[in-house]
């Protein structure tokens, strides 16, 4: 445990809070193998620390203005996806209907050839392309 | 207190010794932090971007299936009033 202890050295922040802060915000942890790691980002970085300032400024602002369109996009789709969906199930509902009425139709003696055709393209579509389907 | 200790860092002792000293230390912390967060916020906006991609498609191609639906809805309408006719004269 000791040995552990003397292979890191404690430093304070004092007034740069704000690397705890932005490690909260990217939900990484600030143990001595992480900060290892950052450093070594640090290191082989070769921009200075008010350009990334700078860049992360104009991408926070980038994904802000993306957020809004992708809002924006998501009512509408919301909208277009209700109709579809209202069309679909009214359509489900009278296909079923006619479906119980072609199977009523399989009953019934056809007055004449027109009344005959009818009743077999009725019976074809609801019922028997309904069941290959 | 807390606080105080909250603000402290471990610093793996060799790198310490190798940089030299402690602002040096967190300059780079914080350019290496940032570096991160560079990388995640790219990250993000492409993901944002792809589905912006993918819901314009979506709703592009929406209200063409609607159409069709509509009109397969009309033939269904239609094909119920055949039906009733037909059935109400067989009785």
């Amino acid at each position: 445990m000791n040995i552990q202890r003397k292979k890191v050295k404690k430093i304070a922040l004092e007034n740069d809070c704000e690397i705890l802060e932005t490690a909260k915000k990217l939900g990484i942890s600030l143990d001595s193998e992480a900060i290892r790691n950052i450093i070594g980002l640090g290191m082989d970085s070769s921009h200075v620390e008010s350009q990334l300032k700078q860049t992360v400024k104009e991408l926070e602002e980038k994904k802000e203005e993306l957020e809004s369109h992708f809002k924006k996009i998501a009512l509408q789709t919301v909208r277009l996806e209700a109709e579809y969906v209202g069309v679909r199930n009214q359509y489900a509902r009278i296909f079923r209907d006619n479906r119980v009425l072609a199977m009523h139709l399989c009953v019934h003696t056809p007055m004449n050839d027109h009344e005959r055709r009818m009743r077999d393209l009725l019976i074809q579509k609801y019922i028997i392309d309904s069941k290959l389907a | 207190m807390d606080h105080e200790r909250r603000c402290k860092l471990d610093v793996p002792r060799d790198l310490y010794e190798k940089v030299g000293d402690r602002k040096r230390i967190i300059k780079l912390i914080k350019i290496g932090l940032l570096s991160l967060k560079v990388v995640y916020l790219e990250k993000e906006i492409a993901d944002l971007a792809d589905k912006i991609k993918g819901s314009k498609k979506h709703i592009t191609e929406l209200p063409h299936e609607t159409e069709r639906l509509y009109e397969l809805l009309g033939k269904a309408i239609e094909d119920r009033q055949v039906l009733e006719k037909m059935l109400d004269k067989g009785r």
